[in-house]
């Protein structure tokens, strides 16, 4: 209970003593709340990348590509491979046959908006059964196209990065006009970045005869992707490979969150770094204006431990306030902000995200930083004999 | 006698007076400047690289998609156009060794072009050179290629496409290294070069190319004759888009780096926080020491004087910090070159980065002076005497 | 054992250097001091001759090098720092020549200080504290006053409430008037005289003022370690 009524006494001076010592207070709390926005701020870039990525897709899709081949761009398959792929065993059947959809993947320039520089975008040609081989994705205003007639629907995301994509508008690509009819979402996935109109059209379009790039098959069960995959890629008629489609997407944003990963820790410890010294700067100083106080105290009978607590406390207390302004302003700030970035050769866009998770991080860094930073003063507070720092005034 | 450094004894004292302060206000400011060299070193990373390419050069490419192909007989018909020097083609071969991760940067080039443009930046005996003319599935490549794989003269390397499968669904497209080549221009040394035929051949004579590289005879003429490809080809089935090399490489990277661009704006707010931070310290060692300064005043120091010796004080805080952040930045950017050469080859801590640190040194110890400074101005020396 | 009570303060011996650059400075020399307990002692001394470290020495704020101080019988050479700490609590007020009040305090809070570190209730610490600074002589008005809103004699009662507070037996005063005028000063080296007459508080004065030792009941000549000792005529 002393301790406590010490620490209480000790901790109610250094607070109201707050106003008189604003300047250096709020420095001290800038210099936090600056390392825990950029901190936050450069996670969420990672985070919301990755939930981009990781939130595409369902669990019973497979994806088929051409074997060899890393990605959807750049694979290359035939109507005679849907017709294969459709009758292995593990394929879910719907009411016009086998629950498959082709897809032609393409990119095209488009221009970002508010900026000269040239984008590609993805460009995606389906088959009638997308939409239920891609349940996330859904129409939010408009139609949907109509086959054959140079119509596209257009996701959010790229509607929004991208000029001329709004609904109605025309844009050209190449010698062709396309009209926005509708705008789709995908729940936040990597779909949300792309253009689609129907399969032949799209075909058409870029002389590919009855070549694309991807086959998406629904599975019976989950359970049945290892049955499924073993007959797809021992069938000798076939070239191909097969991944689960949430586990391709969620490799592609592993090279973008890797370089994340590690520019946010070298960025963390540098400004790690330079809170601590700044931390350390401040609390001498707080210690070296409170010093008589502190003696006062220690004369009239306090003792050490509350002192240093105190201190200490009051570091925390400083960091805990920077932590939490910086994680609030990253959050105001970068929460939802969009983003696009190049990945195999397309545009992805993608929203930051401050998620309270990342927030919380944030802020238990900052006290880890207050606690560094405030240690050693706060020892030096309380092993300072009282009759020197009487002597001194 | 009268030289401005028989103030340094006042000046050292008072940076000494609270020498773990002084300490830590160095650290900070180099923590700042480390993080500021680091940070312009990863710029020039992405961004060096616009400057390597020729001023006088343009790239053709398709206008749908950087994907789509443009016809071989495009490069006939603009080397026949009048301010044209001449024109390459190249198809990018998407290559890749036993992994997709393991990219190799490889093109498929017409190889007498090829070397009369880029002789003059390679090192490679001539015997090689001929080797290569006559070896129709054979490969140049890069010093840091062969460094990365530990390749040699004469082995055949099973290289990969992500892009281009035979007609037959191979993907495969195995190349014997004819000579490995040193080049001063950085991005070449990771370069894997073959022939055009071989790839042409390879994929059943499409006669397509990824890109033209176009090289004008004078500058001034690189817009418009820009305008006059595109223009040219626009209502044909593969319309082009023509820009400098320099417009293609910017705009590339900017795809790529909208999220460098925003970690650039981050450190900047973080270079400013602890120079506020610092700025605090000096703020208050100043007016710790109110009461020394009006004795200074009474012994005939004018104002100006005492500005200069509170400048002086702020340029040694933070000078020291700043030199060594960028000299630690320089060592660490030095160290990370060999090792990151094949990823990012253009790192490095510019001379120009080096000044303008320098300046926003400067420029910031006048800054942080400025604040103590006003507040001796306002300080009356009575007042001081009083207080102290 | 002896009825009669030991004596508040008995130094035997007592031995104290400091170095300054490269002197070193002997401020007590085996210095032997008796003090009986309810006395009122003004220790009349020169600036620099060691007063102050006398009195840290008294209140356990420093250790000598040689020599035994016992307060009340207790030997402080047996206490560790945390026992010295709270012994402090307990058994000694002190009060000083700048006051050392919390500024950002008000009067009572500042007075309350040392009570936080008892097991008090609230109310009985509220209780104490009001009589405390009606005892020393504050209007009732100004208890809640902060220090810089009040006059220096009155920042002086403050500080002798806080130093009576948990009514120790002994009180340590450095130089208490000594940045006050006459009559103020007067005013509180008459609360002391009333605090060791009527509560029969043990009090050491140290002070360069005769006028001020002339409240005291023995005066205390201390010269560059060596003691002469006077008593006042009474």
């Amino acid at each position: 209970m002393r301790f406590f009524r010490e620490i209480w006494a000790l901790l109610r001076i250094s607070i109201k003593s707050l106003p008189r010592r604003l300047d250096v207070v709020l420095v001290a709390v800038a210099g936090f709340a600056g390392v825990v926005l950029v901190l936050v701020a450069v996670l969420s870039i990672g985070q919301g990348f990755k939930r981009t990525l990781t939130a595409t897709g369902v669990p019973d899709v497979a994806l088929v590509l051409r074997k060899g081949t890393g990605a959807e761009l750049s694979s290359n398959l035939t109507l005679n491979d849907t017709e294969v792929i459709g009758g292995e065993s593990g394929v879910a059947m719907g009411p016009h046959g086998p629950l498959v959809s082709p897809e032609l993947l393409v990119v095209i320039n488009r221009r970002k908006r508010g900026s000269r520089v040239e984008t590609n975008v993805p460009f995606r040609g389906v088959g009638p059964a997308a939409f239920v081989l891609h349940p996330h994705v859904h129409l939010v205003a408009g139609r949907l196209f109509r086959p054959g007639l140079n119509e596209v629907i257009v996701g959010r995301s790229a509607s929004r990065s991208f000029a001329g994509l709004a609904l109605g508008d025309h844009f050209r690509s190449g010698h062709l006009l396309w009209h926005v009819v509708g705008i789709f979402s995908d729940n936040g996935g990597i779909h949300s970045s792309e253009i689609w109109t129907d399969l032949p059209t799209l075909e058409g379009a870029y002389q590919r005869g009855d070549n694309y790039s991807a086959l998406y098959v629904r599975l019976r069960k989950r359970s049945d992707y290892a049955r499924f995959r073993a007959a797809v890629e021992h069938d000798p008629r076939l070239d191909v490979r097969v991944e689960p489609e949430m586990r391709y997407f969620a490799k592609q944003a592993e090279t973008l969150s890797k370089f994340i990963d590690v520019a946010g820790t070298i960025l963390l410890v540098l400004m790690g770094l330079g809170a601590i010294f700044a931390a350390l700067n401040t609390m001498y100083a707080v210690v070296a204006d409170r010093s008589r106080e502190i003696a006062t105290l220690r004369i009239l009978g306090y003792t050490r431990l509350p002192v240093l607590v105190a201190v200490l406390l009051e570091s925390l207390l400083f960091a805990a306030a920077g932590g939490l302004a910086g994680a609030l302003l990253a959050y105001f700030a970068f929460n939802g902000y969009e983003a696009s970035t190049l990945a195999n050769f397309s545009q992805i866009v993608f929203r930051f995200r401050v998620s309270p998770s990342l927030m919380g991080t944030g802020i238990v860094d900052a006290l880890i930083l207050g606690f560094l930073g405030g240690i050693a003063p706060a020892l030096r507070a309380a092993r300072r004999p009282p009759a020197e720092a009487v002597r001194t005034l | 006698m009268k030289s401005p450094l028989r103030f340094s004894p006042l000046v050292l004292s008072a940076l000494r007076r609270h020498r773990l302060r002084t300490w830590l206000t160095i650290l900070s400011v180099l923590i700042a400047f480390l993080l500021f060299g680091l940070l312009q070193a990863l710029n020039q990373a992405f961004y060096g690289g616009i400057k390597s390419a020729g001023r006088r050069i343009l790239v053709s490419m398709s206008a749908e998609s950087l994907v789509e192909p443009l016809p071989r007989a495009y490069a006939a018909e603009v080397a026949a156009m009048k301010q044209v020097r001449r024109v390459a083609y190249e198809v990018w071969m998407g290559g890749y060794y036993q992994h997709h991760n393991q990219i190799l940067y490889a093109l498929a080039v017409s190889p007498r072009r090829w070397l009369a443009e880029e002789r003059r930046f390679l090192i490679l005996a001539p015997r090689r050179e001929s080797a290569w003319l006559k070896d129709r599935s054979g490969a140049l490549i890069g010093n840091l290629v062969a460094r990365t794989y530990g390749w040699k003269t004469g082995e055949i390397v099973p290289m990969r496409s992500d892009i281009w499968i035979h007609p037959d669904g191979r993907n495969t497209w195995p190349v014997r290294i004819d000579g490995i080549f040193s080049s001063t221009k950085k991005a070449l040394g990771e370069g894997l070069l073959v022939h055009y035929r071989y790839w042409n051949d390879g994929m059943g004579n499409p006669n397509n190319v990824s890109l033209l590289r176009i090289e004008v005879s004078h500058l001034r003429d690189l817009g418009h004759v820009a305008r006059s490809i595109d223009a040219r080809f626009a209502n044909s089935p593969y319309p082009t888009r023509t820009a400098s090399a320099q417009t293609f490489i910017k705009d590339f990277i900017n795809q790529t780096a909208d999220i460098g661009v925003i970690i650039e704006d981050i450190l900047a707010a973080v270079f400013f926080t602890m120079l506020l931070v610092t700025a605090n310290t000096l703020t208050r060692s100043v007016r710790e020491r109110s009461g020394e300064i009006a004795v200074l005043q009474t012994q005939g120091y004018s104002r100006p004087l005492i500005f200069s010796l509170i400048l002086a004080e702020a340029l040694v805080l933070v000078m020291v910090g700043a030199l060594a952040g960028i000299g630690l930045a320089a060592l660490i950017v030095q160290g990370l070159r060999g090792a990151l050469e094949a990823y990012l080859p253009y790192l490095a801590l510019t001379r120009q980065a080096i000044l303008m640190a320098l300046g926003l040194a400067l420029g910031f110890a006048a800054l942080s002076s400025l604040l103590p400074v006003l507040q001796v101005q306002r300080l009356r020396t009575v007042d001081a005497l009083r207080r102290g | 054992m002896s009825s009669v009570p030991p004596p508040a303060i008995q130094m035997t011996e007592v031995s104290k250097h400091y170095r300054r650059g490269d002197e070193t400075v002997h401020v007590l020399d085996h210095f032997t001091l008796t003090v009986e307990p309810e006395a009122f002692v003004a220790l009349m001394a020169p600036s620099g001759s060691g007063k102050s470290t006398l009195l840290n020495l008294v209140g356990g704020l420093d250790r000598p090098d040689s020599g035994r101080i016992e307060i009340a019988g207790t030997d402080l050479a047996t206490l560790n720092e945390a026992a010295l700490t709270r012994w402090r609590a307990r058994n000694l007020g002190f009060i000083f020549q700048l006051y050392y009040l919390i500024p950002v305090l008000s009067a009572a809070r500042n007075v309350e200080l040392p009570l936080l570190l008892l097991p008090l209730s609230r109310e009985e610490r509220h209780r104490r504290v009001e009589a405390a600074l009606t005892l020393a002589g504050l209007p009732a008005e100004r208890h809640r006053f902060r220090p810089t809103e009040l006059s220096g004699g009155q920042q002086q009662r403050v500080a002798i409430a806080r130093a009576i507070v948990t009514d120790p037996p002994l009180l340590l005063c450095d130089e208490p008037t000594g940045d006050l005028d006459r009559s103020a000063g007067d005013e509180i080296l008459n609360l002391l005289q009333t605090l060791n007459e009527r509560l029969r508080k043990t009090i050491v004065m140290v002070t360069h003022d005769p006028h001020a030792a002339t409240f005291a009941s023995r005066r205390i000549d201390l010269d560059k370690g060596l003691v002469g000792e006077r008593r006042p005529a009474t």
